[in-house]
């Protein structure tokens, strides 16, 4: 038992050290949702690179059945700058988000958890479709998943 | 066995289960002892791809083989709402002039948190009950217990974005249990508490290497060596995966230490 506790503590505190220093000061991750700094927005292609995910991640909605009915009274072009807008301020880009909250903006709707993981999926594929490296997308993940408390079931 | 129990599962998944709504590989795997998580342990996740507004599937036929022994399992379990597990396990444990057979029923409840999202990880709470049906073998090794219940407490988190910008998992369990060997040697009178631990280390999203560990020591009177194994997983989809392990069993009763390979392969409904 102490040789495996021992392992446990190593294990969890090797981990709990690695997330905090990735993090800085934050533990809190519903409150940090954008990157300290422009690396990512950069590494997603800077303003061309991130309006073209933005439109092939519409066009892949839009074609999931799972998930397009939640998109009928939406306006795609107005979701597709907001969208970009979003993405750009995550990521550290030079953008300011005019939208609604994340909270408000998905109100009324009842994202079920099983919908939001369609979205992250449907994501997913079109950054590999347009080459992005896997450790990017992850870095566009982890912030994108702070957000889905305030996004399913409103 | 094995017929029987994927029989089951067919029978279950057609009754209108539509179970997608989890992320690629976060369903685990069901292992040897039925319930969904790693090979040699459970983790907290609840089985199949349902997520909180589905139920869930899977089967699997486990096979390792060590230096003196080989091990066969089928398993099936049923995941509800991402909430609640069943599962169903039937193993036959080969030695040159023996056998050994276990059923084990398990049931796992999520009580907290989630794998991947919010603030808290996941946390289960399960029970296992194993039946060592060769009786006949036992009695010669003059075991008087021969089925039993294990009580565990699973912790599991998916880290994003983790060590190399891969999405890392952990898994930790508190365990009670009496069990000589998995079961596979009956039952002891006193229970203990171990240890399990698994990581997985996702490198993209269809391929995670991963290690478990389950401390097996702390009984009273007699060694037990622990369990560990190494292993890579393939989900090409949410249908299928397949598992490849080398396993270190450690010493067997009076055998020497036991190290081979595993396997698991999967289908999810």
């Amino acid at each position: 038992m102490i040789k495996s506790l021992t392992l446990i503590v190593a294990l969890v505190g090797t981990t709990a050290l690695y997330a905090h220093g990735e993090e800085g000061a934050h533990q809190h991750d519903s409150e940090q949702t954008a990157a300290k700094d422009d690396q990512l927005f950069k590494d997603l292609g800077g303003e061309a690179g991130l309006r073209a995910l933005v439109k092939a991640l519409i066009e892949a909605y839009a074609k999931d059945e799972r998930i397009n009915e939640l998109f009928v009274n939406t306006d795609k072009d107005y979701f597709g700058e907001r969208l970009y807008e979003d993405l750009c301020v995550r990521s550290g880009g030079p953008c300011e988000y005019q939208g609604l909250s994340m909270e408000d903006a998905h109100s009324g709707m009842d994202i079920k958890a099983a919908e939001f993981n369609y979205f992250v999926e449907d994501t997913q594929i079109v950054m590999d479709k347009l080459g992005m490296a896997v450790g990017t997308q992850n870095r566009l993940l982890k912030l994108l998943a702070r957000e889905r408390g305030n996004v399913i079931r409103k | 066995m094995a017929t029987r129990v994927l029989i089951s599962a067919l029978l279950i998944s057609s009754s209108g289960l539509a179970a997608d709504g989890k992320l690629l590989g976060t369903g685990g795997f069901l292992g040897i002892q039925g319930a969904a998580g790693g090979g040699i342990a459970p983790w907290a996740v609840i089985a199949g791809y349902g997520e909180d507004t589905q139920n869930g599937a899977a089967a699997a036929l486990n096979y390792a083989s060590v230096d003196d022994f080989q091990l066969r399992n089928a398993s099936v379990a049923v995941g509800f709402r991402n909430r609640f597990e069943l599962s169903l396990a039937e193993s036959e444990f080969s030695a040159e002039d023996f056998d050994l057979r276990t059923r084990r029923i398990g049931a796992k409840f999520k009580v907290a948190g989630d794998l991947i999202y919010g603030n808290w990880p996941q946390l289960s709470i399960g029970v296992q009950h194993t039946n060592n049906r060769s009786d006949d073998v036992l009695r010669n090794l003059s075991i008087r217990n021969h089925s039993d219940l294990d009580v565990y407490l699973s912790a599991s988190r998916v880290w994003l974005d983790g060590p190399f910008n891969r999405n890392f998992l952990l898994n930790i369990n508190a365990r009670s249990t009496r069990a000589s060997q998995d079961g596979l040697l009956g039952f002891d009178q006193a229970r203990r508490w171990q240890a399990e631990v698994a990581t997985a280390l996702f490198l993209n999203r269809n391929v995670a290497i991963g290690f478990e560990y389950r401390d097996k020591s702390e009984r009273t009177g007699a060694t037990e060596d622990d369990w560990r194994d190494v292993f890579i997983a393939w989900f090409p989809n949410k249908r299928f995966s397949v598992a490849a392990a080398w396993v270190d069993l450690g010493r067997i009763g009076t055998a020497s230490r036991q190290q081979g390979i595993y396997f698991n392969i999967q289908g999810s409904w």
